[in-house]
């Protein structure tokens, strides 16, 4: 194994503001490579990061650095990094190959080189070879999505910026890209992916960034973060064949704040202690051997964890 | 008092068949077109369009019904010539049609950016009533200036003059009138919305139709130059002479009369007369002056003008109505 | 000037509400639909499918913008193709691109879409705003639509697709671009007008999380046929004697001592996937927590995702 590496992304106390309007609040952070979701509802600051990061704009306060360099004017800095952002623009009059290998040579590839390149990213990406051949402007929103992540991709970026990459495209395009992505992950390119639909998240990536109000609210793999919320109450739905003498006795236990029979054989068990709840469900259904179908909390996914951060 | 649910609720009203949603679509494009300079162009159209016209009428009646005895009699044959209602709508359709592009041409291209034909089309109405509806929208632009103008002079006119005799003389200029402004709202309407459905943003559409037109009103006005006069040079002299030599009243009136029936705005005296036929003003103008019962002495041959002023307007209606196709949305 | 007044729903509850009986459409020698036949019962139905799979296709049909080159459709037994008005005077369709008229306010656009649907023009001012209101857009409905946000604009699509209070509602990626809240809120809005008021859904999305949480049915379109139909349940089966098992801690001991009791199981991430032998149920999972130690968290039955099955039924789909 390699000793752990320098961060490849740095954020130190950085801020943004335009006029009076705050876009990012202080903002300090440091990754290394894998696959990294940045999470927030809309207005959070997702794109603005995204933007200092890739050297868009300037930091008002503090200090960004990617690769241990300021990416503002730097364009050396972007032979080594990858941006997919979120306007869906192309040259139109380029068919797919033309215009990944036109970007790759703006990145100081010799013409035969950048061709390689740009029709490996595209199948990588998975253009359909009939499509090769055709006009950009003619393509579906998917293909264009495709070519805008092949362009972001072909030059082997060390570090990678995608701005909801996901949109518009069908369930089996999210799939396969998903696919790249986590591979891409695995051979150490670091990512940094911004998206709104939170179970695929869950599905691509382990490490979250959760934006909200312009400040960073938490950080960390899924699992962490739900850990954390441990300290806060939450409410378990646990479905069996006798709802209420498992709601009774589970009252005898201090953990359980109150049980509410919710018809159809479920209860939802309220607690503020979810660390001591767990086990005493778990030994009440044993001792007394209940036929348990289902037992889940509506609070223990990404959702809910964004929702409960989010909202307060 | 029970407790209403905020929610979402059921209508129970009357619901219509939609036959006039044509005027619906039509009052929509004409209210979003209500801009400034939609209002400063109608300013500009009406000034340029129709204020000799009023200065004329006005100059020959308003000394009159002041006292003053004797008429000017430059001003009384130019305001009761047959060709004062004519000639002043062929001057107003060069600004009709420019008021047609301002507030129609950028229509359907708006439309098509803005998703606005799948509003439509995802509605109870259809294709006919979409582009019904912008033709209408277009129309009433043309028809403020074209015909509100006309008939209000027609109507003061007719006040000063105040004889049931000479109403009933005249009654077919509100209908010739009515009639023409028709033609150039159809003219107008098909021009702008077949050539700005070709773009897919206001601004290219606009600038389009203006380049076509203005094209086509500059090849005329080189290839065939309008003389202003009907007849030629000899003729603009010997008019001049005898207005200089008229010393009776009847002398004046007989060359003023030879004046006016000699101006010729159509430029239909030109020497290559049927190039006139490529500025639609002109071609228009000359159905205007069959409408008006005094048609252009040498105009071109075999009523080209009708062909040209009824066949390009359904032809580029044709173009719309096959952009409008329910095939290109919902993707 | 009023028609007569608009046939009530069906009464029965359970005739199917979209009827196409060997629908076919072609585009030159492309075919879009290939021989449709489905009944899409009321409720809501997710109509689900790859890009190019014949959504938009179908959905033209069903307007009756487009005229199927073979087969017959229904919709609320209205045929689409001899009366297209009165298919939709009666459907709301909520595209999926944006479909404003500039200019317009929210609320003057909503009712301007009202007026259109063949509302007196005041009625349709006044469900505009109660429409707008239901929809979650509050004071910025003064505001012109083209200066709206994505998720505002989606909101006043909504409210168009509703204002003529239709039968039948056809909506198109309605979630698409939405952040998590406002995904939830439109989610919501749509489960209410179906369970609570009646509405027929239809409901296309590439989410399909969304449509998982919001449609009793499913119809999966795959190369212009459908590869599946069916309740939502019905269509993601599920793993008879499968659970997915949740934790927190290391799980070495619990699984061991679950294999000891016969069970198998296999990592998913960060769950797991148990295999119990039959008929046992959760016991196993409960009693092998208990004995190890293991801070169990959450059991239910294994579920397929639709996702799995969507590309599963896809993948056969092209390879047929």
């Amino acid at each position: 194994m390699t000793p752990p590496a320098p961060p490849l992304l740095e954020v130190r106390g950085c801020s943004r503001w335009y006029g009076p309007v705050i876009a990012l609040n202080s903002m300090n952070l440091a990754l290394g490579p894998g696959l990294t979701a940045l999470v927030g509802p809309n207005g959070a600051g997702k794109s603005t990061l995204l933007r200092l990061l890739t050297g868009e704009i300037r930091p008002s306060a503090g200090r960004v650095l990617v690769l241990g360099e300021d990416p503002w004017n730097n364009p050396g800095l972007f032979r080594r990094v990858g941006y997919c952002p979120e306007q869906d623009a192309l040259y139109e009059e380029m068919d797919a190959p033309g215009f990944v290998s036109y970007m790759m040579r703006l990145r100081g590839f010799d013409p035969a080189a950048a061709r390689t390149r740009s029709e490996a990213a595209l199948a990588a990406c998975g253009l359909p070879a009939e499509a090769w051949g055709r006009k950009v402007g003619g393509y579906s929103k998917g293909m264009r999505q495709r070519v805008r992540i092949a362009q972001a991709v072909a030059h082997d970026p060390e570090v990678l910026f995608l701005d909801e990459p996901l949109t518009g495209l069908d369930p089996v395009g999210r799939r396969e890209l998903r696919t790249l992505f986590r591979s891409l992950a695995e051979r150490g390119t670091s990512i940094l992916l911004s998206s709104h639909v939170l179970h695929e998240v869950e599905a691509t990536t382990d490490r979250i960034l959760l934006l909200h109000r312009s400040r960073l609210l938490a950080e960390g793999t899924v699992q962490e973060i739900r850990d954390l919320l441990d300290e806060h109450p939450r409410s378990v739905e646990v479905s069996c064949d006798r709802p209420r003498d498992l709601a009774r006795s589970l009252l005898a236990h201090a953990a359980v704040e109150g049980v509410r029979v919710a018809g159809d054989g479920t209860i939802v068990v309220q607690s503020r202690d979810p660390a001591a709840l767990y086990p005493a469900i778990v030994r009440t259904v044993v001792e007394e051997g209940h036929a348990v179908t289902r037992m889940e909390s509506p609070d223990d996914d990404l959702e809910a964890v964004f929702r409960y951060l989010v909202r307060g | 008092m029970p407790i209403l649910e905020q929610g979402y609720e059921p209508y129970r009203g009357p619901v219509g068949g939609g036959r006039g949603n044509f005027l619906a679509i039509a009052g929509a494009a004409l209210r979003r077109n209500r801009r400034w300079y939609a209002w400063v162009l109608l300013l500009l159209s009406l000034l340029f369009g129709s204020a000799k016209e009023y200065f004329l009428v006005l100059a020959c009646y308003v000394p009159r019904a002041l006292g003053f005895t004797d008429d000017n009699p430059f001003f009384t044959a130019f305001a009761n010539h047959p060709n004062l209602y004519p000639d002043m709508m062929a001057t107003q359709t060069f600004w009709a049609l420019v008021m047609a592009i301002t507030v129609g041409a950028g229509e359907i291209a708006e439309d098509l950016r803005t998703g606005a034909l799948v509003f439509y089309l995802g509605r109870p109405l259809t294709r006919l009533d979409y582009v019904l509806g912008k033709v209408v929208s277009v129309s009433v632009a043309v028809l403020l200036v074209t015909l509100l103008p006309t008939l209000l002079l027609f109507t003061v006119q007719a006040v000063f003059e105040g004889r049931w005799e000479w109403l009933a003389e005249h009654a077919a200029i509100p209908f010739a009138a009515l009639g023409y402004s028709l033609l150039v709202s159809l003219f107008a309407s098909g021009f702008v919305l077949g050539v700005g459905a070709v773009a897919r943003r206001r601004r290219w559409a606009t600038v389009a139709s203006a380049a076509v037109l203005l094209g086509l009103w500059f090849t005329a006005l080189v290839v065939a130059p309008p003389t202003g006069w009907t007849g030629s040079g000899m003729e603009e002299r010997r008019i001049k002479q005898a207005l200089a030599e008229a010393r009776t009243e009847e002398e004046t009136k007989a060359a003023l009369k030879r004046l006016s029936d000699s101006l010729d705005p159509i430029g239909s005296a030109s020497e290559r007369a049927e190039w006139r036929a490529l500025a639609p003003d002109s071609t228009l103008a000359a159905c205007g002056r069959d409408l008006f019962g005094t048609p252009v002495p040498s105009n071109f041959p075999w009523k080209r003008h009708w062909v040209l002023a009824l066949g390009v307007p359904l032809a580029l209606l044709g173009v719309l109505w096959r952009r409008v196709r329910a095939v290109e949305i919902v993707s | 000037m009023d028609a007569p007044a608009p046939s009530p729903p069906p009464t029965d509850g359970s005739a199917p509400v979209v009827s196409l009986r060997g629908i076919g459409r072609d585009f030159g020698r492309v075919r879009a639909l290939d021989g449709v036949t489905l009944d899409l019962p009321p409720g809501s139905v997710g109509l689900l499918g790859p890009n190019g799979a014949g959504k938009s296709t179908m959905l033209k049909i069903l307007l009756g913008l487009l005229p199927p080159s073979r087969g017959e459709a229904s919709v609320l037994g209205v045929d689409p193709v001899r009366d297209p008005r009165g298919v939709r005077r009666r459907v709301g369709y909520m595209p999926e691109v944006d479909a404003y008229i500039t200019g317009l306010t929210g609320v003057e656009s909503v009712s301007y879409a009202g007026v259109l649907s063949g509302l007196p023009r005041s009625a349709a001012m006044q469900r505009a705003h109660a429409v707008l209101h239901y929809v979650g857009l509050g004071e910025i409905r003064y505001r012109k639509v083209e200066e709206f946000s994505t998720g505002m604009r989606q909101r006043v699509r909504l409210a168009q697709a509703l204002v003529h209070d239709p039968d039948l509602l056809f909506l198109d990626e309605p979630t698409n671009g939405l952040d998590p809240d406002g995904r939830e809120e439109i989610l919501e809005v749509i489960r209410d007008l179906s369970t609570r008021h009646g509405k027929r859904v239809v409901l296309c999305s590439h989410l399909l999380r969304d449509v998982e949480r919001t449609c009793d049915h499913v119809v999966l379109l795959a190369a212009g046929r459908v590869a599946r139909q069916g309740t939502m349940a019905e269509v993601r089966g599920g793993r008879k004697d499968f659970l997915r098992v949740r934790g927190r801690g290391e799980s070495a001991g619990f699984e061991a001592t679950l294999r000891a009791a016969g069970c198998s199981v296999a990592r998913a991430g960060a769950d797991l996937v148990v295999g119990v032998p039959g008929g046992a149920g959760t016991a196993p999972v409960f009693r092998a927590a208990a004995e190890s130690g293991w801070d169990l968290r959450a059991v239910a039955p294994e579920e397929v995702s639709l996702e799995d099955v969507f590309v599963e039924a896809v993948a056969s789909g092209n390879g047929a």
